[in-house]
């Protein structure tokens, strides 16, 4: 925990930097599987935008063009 | 139908190419790949139409391109892999989230256990599904493929043609996804000149 200690405090800012743009893709890629898996069990744009505390129309902006290829 | 609408759209791009570059010059195949090309940018949610995406495109139905790429060992699987890889979570971000406490590794096996293997491909971060615009690098691609077929009496630009003009430009995600797989450019090169001739 050195090592995240020292990377969250900026410790060395292009490592910081690059952790933070890892943990946003990966973010970005567990949220895209998790909504479609959502809509799958026919949850609503509503419930799931709740779930991830963004509008409905945030969600459904960026994820109802997406489909299951 | 689909295609030949496609393909409207694609010439519209292509054709402001310098030099009144026409899509008419190009051959069925290499027609064909250029708007796979563009499916593929899309299945992957990306919002530009890159060199590896055409890569991607010339390794999907067998003939010119494909061939010699398959013989070199890239196969489509090969450049999906180290396409997708490197378009959303790459080994740069493994170890980047290595320094944070969380092994992708774990993340994305657990991920492929709940899920499936396919799961990650189809979600990928990306932009929204849309106008997938042609990159400037792919434009001046096209233009050296245009050129090779010229330089080589081809009367159509060809598959074999495309790629050449990937491995003439030598830039770009294309060329380094060939490098990385540890196939010399010359050699492609000199596979896919043969072949032409041969055909000619």
């Amino acid at each position: 925990m050195n090592e995240l200690a020292a990377a969250a405090s900026g410790a060395d800012v292009r490592t910081g930097l690059r952790a933070a743009l890892a943990l946003r893709r990966l973010a970005e890629t567990l949220e895209a599987l998790q909504v479609g898996n959502a809509r799958r069990q026919n949850w609503s744009w509503q419930e799931i935008a709740e779930a991830l505390e963004v509008t409905k129309q945030a969600v459904h902006k960026k994820y109802a063009l997406r489909q299951e290829t | 139908m689909r295609l030949s609408g496609d393909l409207m759209k694609m010439s519209g791009d292509v054709m402001k190419l310098p030099g009144g570059m026409m899509f008419e010059r190009f051959s069925r195949p290499a027609r064909e790949a250029v708007v796979q090309a563009r499916h593929e940018a899309q299945t992957l949610g990306h919002k530009h139409l890159g060199t590896e995406h055409l890569l991607l495109a010339l390794a999907w139905q067998p003939g010119g391109a494909h061939d010699a790429l398959v013989a070199a060992g890239l196969t489509r699987e090969r450049i999906a892999e180290a396409l997708t890889g490197a378009g959303a979570l790459g080994s740069a971000d493994a170890d980047a989230l290595k320094t944070v406490g969380i092994d992708l590794d774990a993340v994305l096996s657990r991920i492929t256990e709940t899920f499936g293997s396919d799961a990650l491909r189809r979600a990928m971060p990306a932009g929204r599904r849309g106008r997938v615009g042609v990159s400037p690098r792919v434009k001046k691609v096209l233009g050296l493929a245009l050129r090779e077929a010229v330089h080589l009496g081809s009367n159509a630009i060809g598959t074999e043609h495309v790629l050449l003009g990937i491995l003439r430009d030598g830039q770009g995600r294309a060329a380094k996804i060939i490098t990385d797989a540890g196939v010399s450019p010359d050699a492609l090169r000199r596979v896919l000149v043969d072949g032409l001739g041969q055909a000619a």
